[in-house]
């Protein structure tokens, strides 16, 4: 089986999927390695200000005329950032794309960040900050993943004092080494031929410099040793809500196999998690397994569920204990049995195009990569109880979980305090994930 | 046109490209759509039922949609847990349902060959549903903890206490949830009346978009659901909204809120009333599109961070809604002042060939984005279902958005919002 590694895509590359259902082109041009990864600890946010103000303004052109211009065209075009990647999205009636591409190269290429659209895009990115506090899916995302990089920058929403700090200066650099990354490709799903995308991209690649931003490796999840928990005080919260996880495997691990299989036996919205706390207790609304994929970092294993505060207390010693024993009990292996079925018949969303897309781009990813039928049906037919036993031996932890909590601190500290073996506890408030 | 004794085929619309909307009725009375897309070997299968939470009881809000939860749960033939694991080993994801005022939906996605089996375990819970006393309880501890949830959210709150105010009367006013003490109030004998007043096949939609064969699915719906017996479905009772001749208005708090947050309603018609498209079209031309009005005066300049101005159209009355969230240091007046001073501009016709132009291809995309993902494809025809009796109605609709004039804008602003009393809520952080 190919091997790849998400970091090995191709210069200038287009990867492409047709659609010929409607004349619509969605389309990616990706700065590979131009994401916030590249950000100074003391200018947290600037790629995301700098994607924001992207299209803000030329020497020609003002915001407004560039909206309007791409409101006629028909299309939409944002620019964004993920960890490894300086992104922009664009959606277009095919007929006019060749236009659309063209504004967004000549945009890409004259941006100056007026110092007017700058700060406005700041003040928006303070308010945004302000606002992601209020929503309590969304703080307990932030926190599992600021925990998990070791209470660092990344995982927060941001920082209230990088944002006031970084200056335009600062701004245009960072685009001047996003402009000129390395590795620069594209993805599209288009009615349009690939031979027809090519010739439109080309405005992309003439006498591009490559001595920006270098793609640097990814920082790694840490660990728990033993159960530690942290929880973000929310005193007024109506239920609880916890993200726990351990470490998983890489992405090109071959038991991918085996874990997708248990992870959908264990955690589903048919799993066994779910039918022991939700359907047969009523404890909570959900109760999850996932993956936390594996990029060119491991990934992990993780668990969902938010009870109601007067059944947390019981919630949670349940939860810990069915992590540790769910590999023997009953109920969990004849779901898991029936898995190979499930998991053969659901070979046809791999041909789903987004998904090809995807695939085509981050190739092996955690998961189940796409193959012929063949080779996948083989592939999961190979897992049976055995290898699964094995895999859950070696790869769940029930003893080293990270825990994250949303909730009232001093509750769940009682409930976990009271909870055999001790359980590390540490509590903090929401305000840190944007200061 | 395929005709057979058991059902006949009512209507072949186009859609975009190859895509074609084909319209069935069973002799029971049972509605189906079907859609071939051969993109992916997958079909979406969705079943919209004509009953929501506009149908409760009075001083039942939450039963419509505690019994939606009882769908997943024991029929004659199947155990509990069954209809879960047979949707999982054959290859089926995305098992889910909701309720709404004014109907509940339940949707699944199953590989092109799995057919039968949607179609045996939906016609199955659709008569043969058992509700059995420890499961029904069971099943409210969920539905609180639900309930709770959506508590810890600003949002809700502020649009439960708008619905609240903006109507009086009409059940549109109460959350579909329910509240804590009448979801601890219900009674299995109340669900099962329920089941039997509204669960019929001559109360429903079939939806299958996908890689099918169009006669391959209606021989299967027609075996699996040919037999159900129609049912006379209880008749709404629904007390008639009142014109609302004063403005309301509230200033609330939730110890969750961090940004404060806006949302104003108007009464307008129902979706089958022909001012339906200018309203749409009013609600484009000031929010959809980077160059939209409202957002180059209020986005834009950041004056706020969310946005939105739309009429939410439904079976009954509704209601055209501005919503925004603040920047803290914006006040609600300067907000509504601009919202109002831009629906002022709109009543003075002044809209240029470009705005036009923007709204239609916002419109035109919205289209061919639907008409590519068959959940969104489903949702538009059974919209039209459920509100307007033509489940081909928001495909139609075009045709009608292109026919809009600035004399109709004009019109529709006039008589729906700038002539009529609104309804207010603000919501201020509690730490403000």
């Amino acid at each position: 089986m190919n091997a790849h590694r998400i970091d090995n895509v191709e210069n200038n590359h287009l990867y492409y999927q047709q659609d010929q259902r409607a004349p619509m082109t969605y389309m990616t041009v990706v700065f590979h390695g131009g994401g916030f990864q590249q950000e100074q600890k003391h200018l947290e946010g600037v790629a995301r200000i700098t994607a924001r103000t992207l299209f803000r303004g030329t020497p020609t052109l003002t915001r407004e005329m560039i909206s309007r211009k791409f409101d006629l065209l028909g299309a939409n075009v944002e620019a964004g950032a993920s960890e490894t990647d300086f992104f922009i999205s664009i959606s277009s009636f095919s007929k006019n794309l060749r236009e659309v591409l063209n504004l967004v190269s000549s945009t890409l290429q004259d941006a100056h960040f007026p110092t007017m659209e700058l700060d406005l895009v700041r003040k928006q990115e303070l308010n945004i900050m302000e606002a992601s506090l209020q929503d309590p899916d969304r703080v307990l995302s932030s926190a599992n993943e600021y925990v998990l990089f070791g209470q660092n920058a990344m995982g927060k929403f941001g920082s209230r004092g990088a944002i006031d700090r970084i200056t335009r200066s600062d701004v245009l650099q960072y685009m001047a080494n996003v402009r000129s990354c390395p590795t620069m490709y594209f993805t599209a799903i288009s009615d349009k031929t690939r031979e027809e995308l090519d010739t439109h991209l080309a405005v992309f690649a003439s006498d591009r410099r490559v001595d920006g931003f270098s793609l640097k490796p990814e920082i790694k999840f840490e660990d728990s040793h033993g159960l530690e928990a942290v929880i973000i005080n929310s005193p007024e919260a109506t239920n609880d809500r916890l993200i726990w996880s351990h470490r998983g495997i890489d992405a090109t691990d071959d038991r991918r196999f085996d874990l997708s299989l248990i992870i959908d036996a264990l955690g589903s919205f048919e799993g066994y998690l779910f039918d022991q706390l939700r359907n047969k207790n009523g404890w909570c609304y959900g109760a999850y397994a996932y993956f936390m994929p594996a990029t060119t970092r491991p990934g992990r294993i993780a668990y969902y569920s938010d009870p109601s505060s007067e059944n947390s207390a019981k919630l949670i010693p349940e939860m810990l204990r069915l992590i540790d024993v769910f590999p023997r009990e009953k109920e969990f292996i004849e779901r898991l049995a029936e898995r190979n079925a499930t998991f053969k018949n659901r070979y046809a969303y791999q041909l789903d195009i987004k998904k090809k897309l995807t695939n085509e781009v981050n190739r092996d990813r955690y998961g189940i990569p796409i193959l012929d039928q063949e080779s996948y049906n083989k592939r999961i037919d190979a897992v049976n109880y055995g290898t699964a036993k094995q895999a859950m031996d070696e790869v769940f932890d029930p003893k080293n979980i990270t825990m994250v909590f949303y909730g009232d601190a001093e509750r769940l500290r009682r409930t976990l305090g009271s909870l055999s073996p001790a359980i590390k506890i540490t509590a903090f408030e929401k305000e840190v994930l944007v200061e | 046109m395929t005709t057979s004794n058991s059902y006949r085929q009512i209507d072949e619309i186009p859609l975009i490209g190859n895509l074609t909307i084909r319209q069935y009725e069973l002799s029971n009375g049972l509605q189906t759509a079907i859609v071939v897309d051969r993109t992916t070997p997958i079909f979406t299968y969705q079943t919209w039922f004509k009953t929501g939470s506009a149908d409760e009881p009075p001083g039942h809000q939450g039963l419509a949609h505690l019994f939606e939860h009882m769908m997943f749960r024991k029929t004659t033939r199947r155990e509990m847990g069954e209809f879960d694991r047979c949707v999982n080993s054959n290859g089926g994801t995305g098992l889910n349902a909701y309720t709404s005022r004014d109907q509940t939906v339940y949707y699944f996605t199953f590989p092109n060959d799995k057919l039968e089996i949607a179609a045996d375990l939906e016609s199955d819970r659709m008569v043969n549903l058992l509700i059995e006393e420890e499961m029904f309880e069971t099943e409210k501890g969920a539905v609180l903890t639900e309930k709770n949830r959506g508590l810890d959210e600003p949002m809700r709150y502020l649009w439960e206490e708008l619905y609240d105010l903006v109507y009086i009367r009409h059940p549109y006013k109460y959350p579909t949830i329910g509240d804590v003490q009448s979801i601890r109030s219900f009674t299995v004998e109340e669900a099962r009346a329920f089941y039997e007043n509204f669960y019929a096949p001559n109360n429903a939609l079939v939806i299958v978009v996908g890689d099918i064969d169009p006669d391959q699915v209606m021989t299967t719906i027609a075996g699996k659901y040919g037999n159900l017996p129609r049912r006379l479905p209880k008749k709404r009772e629904i007390t008639s909204e009142p014109v609302q001749n004063e403005n309301r208005s509230a200033s609330l708090t939730h110890q969750k809120t961090t940004q404060p947050m806006l949302a104003m309603a108007w009464h307008v018609p129902n979706m089958l009333h022909p001012d339906h498209a200018a309203l749409v079209i009013v609600g484009k031309l000031l929010t959809s599109g980077k160059t939209a009005l409202l957002n180059e005066r209020l986005l834009h300049s950041s004056k706020v961070t969310e946005l939105y101005a739309e009429p939410y159209l439904s079976r009954d009355i509704g209601t055209f809604e501005f919503f925004a969230q603040l920047a803290a240091d914006v006040s609600f007046t300067e907000v509504e002042e601009i919202f109002d001073a831009t629906l002022h501009e709109l009543h003075t016709g002044k809209i240029s060939g470009d705005q036009m132009e923007i709204v239609k291809n916002n419109i035109l995309k919205e289209i061919y984005q639907a008409a590519t993902t068959p959940s969104s494809l489903a949702h538009k025809l059974g919209d039209g279902f459920i509100n307007t009796n033509d489940l081909a109605f928001q495909i139609k609709a075009i045709g009608q958005f292109e026919k809009v004039t600035v004399d109709d804008i004009r019109r529709a602003v006039d008589t729906y919002i700038l002539g009529a009393k609104s309804t207010t809520v603000r919501l201020i952080p509690a730490h403000r």
